[in-house]
């Protein structure tokens, strides 16, 4: 397990997902060829960019197996990340954005911004109000009312 | 002499008035994450296009000298950039904030950018037209060279790791691909999504590398506490600054000589500056990336001289030197202007009135940098857990304002959950960035510059046979090559390893 996740793995695991997209990207660039010169075909610089990142790829995958900067993955020590506080705060992020088209700027960003205080850890009622209320208000006084900017 | 009584002959209380009403809108623009002073560049065109020109041209360098540096504030108070140009800050920038030096950093760039931004104005009022002259004979390779050096710059800069580095930059190219080609009209890596038809948005994914990943960053470690507790106390001292004026000079060139370059801008001058001043101070304050003043004064002085380069081709060529400048084109289109060498000749007095323009908004973003910007280190005592929730309601909103697209607000949260994830593996988003700016701008001269050296009798003569390519290709290999010593290590200490493990050690 731990082999499997130890930095040197990851560098082998990302190589090898750099180079399947390098060869992705290379495939559909190679297919925008349009059969004429090739210093004018919009495949050009895009064939040569995937064949870049193909080789950078192989270099990262050389470099997890013969241990080269494998120390990297260790992230500085103090705060480690939670996979799960990113997926809720992603998702109450998403969910923000799907619902602002149908509920309109201000509600919708009060409501986000109530439930995403609480996420973080707020925990005063009067904060989290004053919080939710007010953000929106001036968002939209400044730049709807002030900078005629359109918001969602 | 004519040229300065015409600047003086440009200065009256409506006119500094609009400069500085400018330099304050600026400094906010600027400063809150998520808002770009190209985005106010544009809004003031439409808002001002009644007015007269000069008035018009008086709020909008305000904006542009202010809003530039403002980006620093926000790279160094709460690590991420308000533009583009001022990545390069937050290396060193938040480090100090973290230490609890957030006001000298401020001051540093404060103070530098004014130097920088004075520096660009004296190199446009002077040498306008030679440095014009010089960047007319860069070719097609030339600016493809130029791009790439700043990308292989960036690759090592930013990356521990400098193949992870290179990957970024690849993938901010190949990202740069997406939607219509310009030269075949072909759609490229658009996958059927019509969206993507017009490419991939820079506010987008400048918001989402930056400012939403900051967000998801802060809240998977769950550090909630302000970090402005440890901001201290402002000392201006000039003499302390003074100490760093050779560095900031040298920033200043660089900065107003790749301004002057279309298409290059402040990202890729602050951070050539950058790496100049890693490998010419030989003692700075502390390691570089690890809170050196010295950084934040090469990239703060170098991105503000910017502005004076840039504007040097738009006056003169009407060609102009990053976003902002084209606004500003767009704006004297607007007031029926034509910018280019007949500017000079029909309305000589608006090259004074830029010239008047700019410095005296240098001398604004001094006094509010002075004045306003230590106040504005009061935005990061609030506490994280209220502060991320408005920061993320700004991203969409800055990241929505520019297209009025809800598909932008979703593009730039995945790039904000990309940029978390490359974070927590070591890829640095700054190099991805770049390349996104900076790969149509490379494709095209490319290809232009295979065309027209196809025409010649030998091929690679005609790319790489010019001076100025030679001296880019020779910088490019010395770019490369400085990785290669710390390569060289590891992979030494890697085969070590080998033969030890082949010896049964």
């Amino acid at each position: 397990m731990n082999v499997f996740f130890s930095p040197r793995a990851g560098s082998i695991r990302e190589g090898g997902f750099f180079l399947v997209l390098a060869l992705f990207l290379g495939y559909f660039g190679y297919c925008l060829h349009d059969g004429g010169q090739w210093s004018l075909s919009p495949a050009l610089f895009p064939v040569m960019l995937s064949s870049g990142l193909g080789v950078l790829s192989l270099a990262l995958i050389g470099q997890g197996f013969l241990h080269v900067r494998a120390e990297e993955g260790k992230k500085e020590a103090g705060y480690p990340v939670s996979p799960l506080r990113t997926a809720g705060a992603f998702i109450l992020c998403l969910l923000y954005a799907a619902a602002l088209p149908m509920g309109g700027f201000i509600p919708v960003t009060a409501v986000f911004l109530a439930l995403f205080t609480l996420f973080t850890g707020e925990r005063r009622p009067r904060v989290i109000a004053a919080v939710s209320v007010a953000s929106p208000l001036a968002v939209w006084l400044i730049f709807r009312m002030g900078l005629s900017v359109l918001l969602p | 002499m004519n040229l300065l009584s015409a600047i003086i002959s440009q200065i009256d209380f409506a006119f500094v008035s609009l400069v500085f009403a400018g330099s304050v809108a600026g400094l906010f623009v600027g400063a809150i994450p998520g808002l770009s002073v190209t985005m106010a560049t544009a809004l003031l065109v439409s808002i001002t296009f009644t007015w007269s020109v000069k008035n018009a041209l008086a709020v909008i360098l305000g904006v542009f000298v202010s809003g530039v540096y403002a980006g620093a504030v926000s790279a160094i108070l709460i690590n991420i950039p308000g533009a583009p140009s001022s990545v390069v800050t937050t290396f060193d920038g938040y480090p100090m904030a973290r230490r609890g030096e957030a006001g000298l950093a401020l001051w540093a760039a404060t103070f530098h950018s004014f130097v920088g931004s004075v520096f660009g104005f004296l190199v446009l009022m002077f040498v306008a037209k030679p440095m014009t002259d010089f960047a007319l004979t860069f070719t097609a390779m030339d600016y493809f060279l130029l791009a790439l050096f700043g990308l292989t710059t960036i690759g090592t800069l930013t990356a521990k790791n400098y193949v992870k580095g290179g990957i970024c930059a690849i993938a901010g190219l190949l990202l740069s691909m997406v939607g219509i080609d310009p030269f075949s009209g072909a759609v490229r890596y658009a996958f059927g999504i019509s969206d993507l038809q017009g490419g991939i948005s820079l506010i987008a994914a400048l918001i989402g590398l930056f400012g939403f990943a900051e967000v998801l960053d802060q809240v998977a470690r769950g550090t909630m506490e302000a970090i402005a507790g440890k901001a201290g106390r402002v000392k201006f001292s000039v003499r302390q600054m003074m100490a760093y004026m050779p560095l900031s000079i040298r920033a200043s060139i660089i900065g107003t000589f790749i301004g002057a370059l279309p298409g290059a801008g402040g990202p890729v001058a602050s951070i050539i500056a950058y790496d100049h001043a890693r490998k010419t101070v030989k003692n700075p304050s502390r390691p570089f990336g690890e809170g050196a003043i010295e950084g934040v004064i090469a990239s703060e002085a170098a991105n503000n001289a910017c502005i004076g380069g840039a504007l040097i081709p738009m006056l003169t060529l009407a060609v102009p030197g990053d976003a902002v400048t084209a606004v500003m084109l767009a704006a004297f289109y607007v007031h029926g202007l034509q910018p280019g060498p007949l500017l000079f000749v029909r309305t000589p007095e608006l090259f004074a009135t830029v010239l008047a323009g700019g410095f005296i908004a240098c001398f604004a973003l001094l006094l509010l940098g002075v004045t306003v910007v230590p106040r504005m280190a009061g935005v990061v005592l609030i506490p994280k857990k209220i502060l991320l929730p408005v920061v993320t309601v700004l991203c969409v909103v800055g990241t929505y304002a520019v297209n009025s697209s809800m598909f932008d607000v979703t593009l730039m949260f995945i790039f904000g959950l990309a940029g978390f994830m490359m974070r927590t593996r070591g890829y640095p988003p700054a190099p991805l960035v770049l390349g996104l700016v900076l790969g149509e701008m490379m494709d095209s001269n490319l290809r232009r510059a295979i065309n027209m050296a196809m025409a010649g009798d030998s091929m690679f003569i005609e790319l790489f046979g010019r001076p100025s390519s030679i001296i880019l290709s020779a910088l490019v290999i010395i770019s490369i090559g400085a990785a290669i010593p710390s390569v060289k290590a590891r992979m030494g200490a890697a085969a070590r390893r080998v033969l030890s493990l082949i010896g049964g050690k």
